[in-house]
């Protein structure tokens, strides 16, 4: 797991013009555009890239075309790759901050548009007081006037509600996604707590990739409330000797890390190899096998073993043995 | 024998682990075992003052120095063994805890009465603690600028957000969280499902 | 536990279903949405209810804002979903759900033991869903397609159960599987090969522990 920071930072210079961040208003998204294109490694350098705050990139990322409709679109398939790969993965995988911010920014700004669009509803059913159950709660609070009264046999209005339904059930489907993501990587901080507070003693900058600072908050908070449990109810009841709760020279370990080796199941991303050409698709590292398919080769560590991946298909490999493929996009797992 | 103690300690552990991962309910501890733990750790104290009396007969030269060493070597892996199996039970209880805290939106469970099922009297005392210290974490993380997640929501895919209805017996105006219904009886209604949710298990609507 | 246990170790079947319903799908709908010049104003907002305009932050709304009646258009099939329940749209079954096709299909597991046949990936959790809530749209009898379904799920779960012979600790290759299948065996293969590979792991560690043994003795 050698993630060459000095590289990561360099790609990061040239791309400058493409950093989103919390603040950026939504209309800028366009410029993610390229990036995705260029099927990047997107996932890692999004865990990078918190640190590169600068407004100058907000200034350039404003003067982008808004193409706002495409960059949606790829974010949420982004976002639906990033929680598959994390539910999949037995390691933490860094923290998605753009990603999570563009799509945290969207959907506060679509409750608002289905507010305001309430707002409308709501004005129009008073003018015609027909209906009594909405009456008088303003809609801020109370959005409930979309559908409050909308007695199925009869009423103009269903066709106008429809795209509010549809608005509100994506909310509710986006938010799904993130809250999994999210409770799916609380629980591998918690599962590994103790490893990655040897991360964090090791590289404080690796650490910074993986987690949000909400998640080290939260690191934080729960290892000390958990070793104050352990060490009332067990620890101070032992041997001097015996009361460290990260021993490692044992006959067992007391530190969980992942376990690196553990199958997973993998998708090779399709490539479209007319439009790479022969030099790109051997940038990739892909190279034709003896049946004309363009694969990836990996290597099984213990085992000695190559082993060709070719494009579109499915395979149950060791983590790490495709490790540098998923970071590097060229795979995803599920 | 030594570690038999410890044994039933993690037996019960696994039996409780199995009973929680079967029923989809929510989660459940069982009774605290205190005592059995202060026999175990009262084991390990025996375990060090046979650790030391080996160490210093083999120091006068009284034993024979490869049974001394290898006696005072499983003496120290009886120890270990104890603290894994007390760490793991407790590690056990921990998690459910933890799923405990989790399914009821960091609720505060010991002062609050919210329906729970879990009887306080089962935990010990640090566990409460433990358990109202991870209760208010998990609060703070609702909040912020994550909090239009609600990271202690359901981690059910959200299905069918509205549903139709119908009104099975004459309720008057109902008040959810979203808004007011006007229950009568065979009117029907497109509404949130998670709004209408309690009165379907009530039996005022029925879900068409 | 902040993850459910039974969420650990694999997607449940609704998340699979989730992930399904982000793909799209033909509909025909029985609204128009699409506006002329004319009587074209933007009007999310501005209080003005007759026009409300579809925006989305998953997808394109631009198929969902442009919908002409009886005429064939795309979307996600949560909409379609949506739509169809709200009866505003009638779904369009894809092209390999048909009793011929599935026949078809049927045919050529039966002559390929090897190999499966190239379904699309959401085959069994698409077609289940269809079924389910979009029933009236089929040209096909509807009990006949079930059937075949249910035939095609289980000559390939014959043919997996086979090929469980050669799990092995190196790794596998299931190309053509779909989704819903992997996730069912996801528990149980990987689970296997993860025992394989330890056992494979402690007897090599033997050997060399063995052969270091035989150097010793050697010297």
């Amino acid at each position: 797991m050698n993630i060459d920071i000095n590289d990561i930072l360099a790609e990061l210079d040239r791309d400058t013009t493409v950093v989103d961040e919390l603040g950026i208003s939504l209309s800028s998204d366009g410029g993610n555009t390229t990036k995705f294109n260029s099927s990047e490694n997107y996932q890692e350098k999004d865990g990078m890239q918190r640190d590169v705050g600068n407004k100058e990139a907000r200034a350039l990322v404003n003067r982008q075309p808004q193409r706002q409709h495409f960059s949606a679109t790829r974010d949420f398939e982004e976002l639906m790759r990033v929680w598959r790969n994390e539910r999949c993965a037995p390691e933490l995988l860094p923290y998605p901050q753009l990603l999570i911010g563009r799509m945290m920014k969207r959907i506060q700004s679509q409750m608002e548009t289905i507010e305001n669009i309430s707002m409308g509803f709501l004005e129009d059913t008073l003018n015609a007081s027909t209906y009594s159950s909405n009456n008088g709660r303003p809609s801020a609070e109370n959005e409930d006037d979309i559908y409050g009264n909308s007695n199925i046999d009869n009423n103009n209005n269903n066709n106008n509600k429809l795209p509010l339904l549809c608005m509100e059930a994506e909310i509710e489907r986006v938010k799904f996604v993130i809250r999994s993501l999210l409770r799916c990587r609380l629980h591998k901080i918690d599962r590994f707590s103790l490893y990655l507070r040897q991360v964090m003693d090791a590289s404080e900058v690796e650490y910074d990739i993986l987690l949000s600072d909400d998640e080290k908050l939260y690191h934080e908070r729960h290892f000390n409330i958990t070793l104050k449990l352990f060490n009332n109810s067990i620890l101070k009841n032992l041997p001097v000797e015996l009361q460290t709760i990260d021993d490692t020279e044992g006959s067992v370990s007391m530190i969980d890390f992942p376990d690196w080796k553990k199958f997973v199941f993998v998708y090779v991303k399709e490539v479209d190899i007319d439009q790479l050409g022969l030099e790109g698709t051997s940038e990739l590292g892909l190279t034709k096998n003896e049946f004309g398919k363009h694969c990836y080769t990996v290597t099984i560590d213990d085992l000695d073993e190559e082993v060709e991946m070719s494009l579109g298909g499915i395979y149950v490999m060791r983590y790490d043995s495709v490790r540098q493929l998923l970071v590097d996009s060229k795979v995803q797992l599920i | 024998m030594y570690g038999d103690l410890a044994n039933k300690l993690i037996l019960e552990a696994k039996r409780s682990k199995q009973l929680n991962s079967r029923s989809k309910d929510a989660s459940k501890l069982s009774m605290y075992h205190e005592e059995l733990i202060r026999n175990i750790l009262k084991e390990i104290s025996q375990l060090k003052r046979n650790t030391n009396y080996l160490r210093e007969q083999q120091e006068m030269g009284n034993m024979d120095s490869r049974v001394a060493k290898c006696q005072y070597f499983v003496t120290l892996l009886c120890m270990e063994r104890n603290k894994r199996c007390l760490l793991a039970y407790q590690k056990f209880r921990n998690d459910v805890l933890d799923s405990l805290a989790w399914e009821n939106n960091g609720m505060d469970l010991l002062h609050d009465n919210v329906g729970i099922t879990q009887d306080n009297s089962d935990l010990s005392p640090q566990e409460q603690e433990y358990l109202k210290e991870y209760s208010q974490l998990i609060t703070e993380m609702k909040g912020g600028i994550l909090s239009d997640i609600d990271i202690s929501g359901s981690l059910d895919p959200p299905s069918d957000v509205f549903i139709d209805v119908r009104v099975l017996k004459d309720a008057g105006e109902i008040q959810t969280e979203y808004g007011v219904f006007n229950l009568i009886k065979d009117s029907q209604f497109f509404v949130r499902q998670s709004d209408i949710e309690r009165l379907i298990q009530q039996g005022y609507v029925q879900k068409i | 536990m902040s993850l459910p246990p039974h969420l650990q170790e694999t997607f449940s079947p609704d998340e699979i279903q989730f992930i399904v319903e982000n793909e799209n799908i033909k509909i025909f709908p029985r609204i128009t949405t699409r506006q002329t010049v004319r009587n074209y104003r933007n009007l999310s907002g501005n209080g003005d209810t007759n026009k409300t305009r579809w925006k989305l932050i998953t997808s394109d709304e631009n198929n969902l804002n442009n919908m002409v009646a009886m005429q064939t258009t795309e979307v996600a099939l949560w909409v379609a979903l949506l739509l169809k329940q709200q009866n505003k749209c009638s779904i369009i079954a894809p092209s390999w759900l048909t009793v011929k096709e599935l026949s078809n299909k049927i045919r050529y597991e039966e002559s390929y033991h090897d190999r499966f046949s190239p379904m699309p990936w959401d085959w069994l959790v698409l077609s289940n869903i269809l079924f389910k809530k979009a029933a009236d749209d089929f040209n096909d009898p509807i009990h006949e397609l079930r059937t075949k379904i249910q035939d095609l799920r289980e000559i390939r779960q014959l043919k997996v159960m086979k090929g469980l012979e050669q799990l092995n600790e190196s790794h596998l290759q299931l190309d053509n599987l779909s989704l819903m299948e992997i996730n069912e065996l996801r528990p149980f293969i990987a689970d296997i090969m993860d025992k394989l590979r330890e056992v494979h792991a402690s007897a090599n560690a033997n050997e060399t522990q063995s052969q270091s043994q035989d150097i010793n003795m050697s010297i």
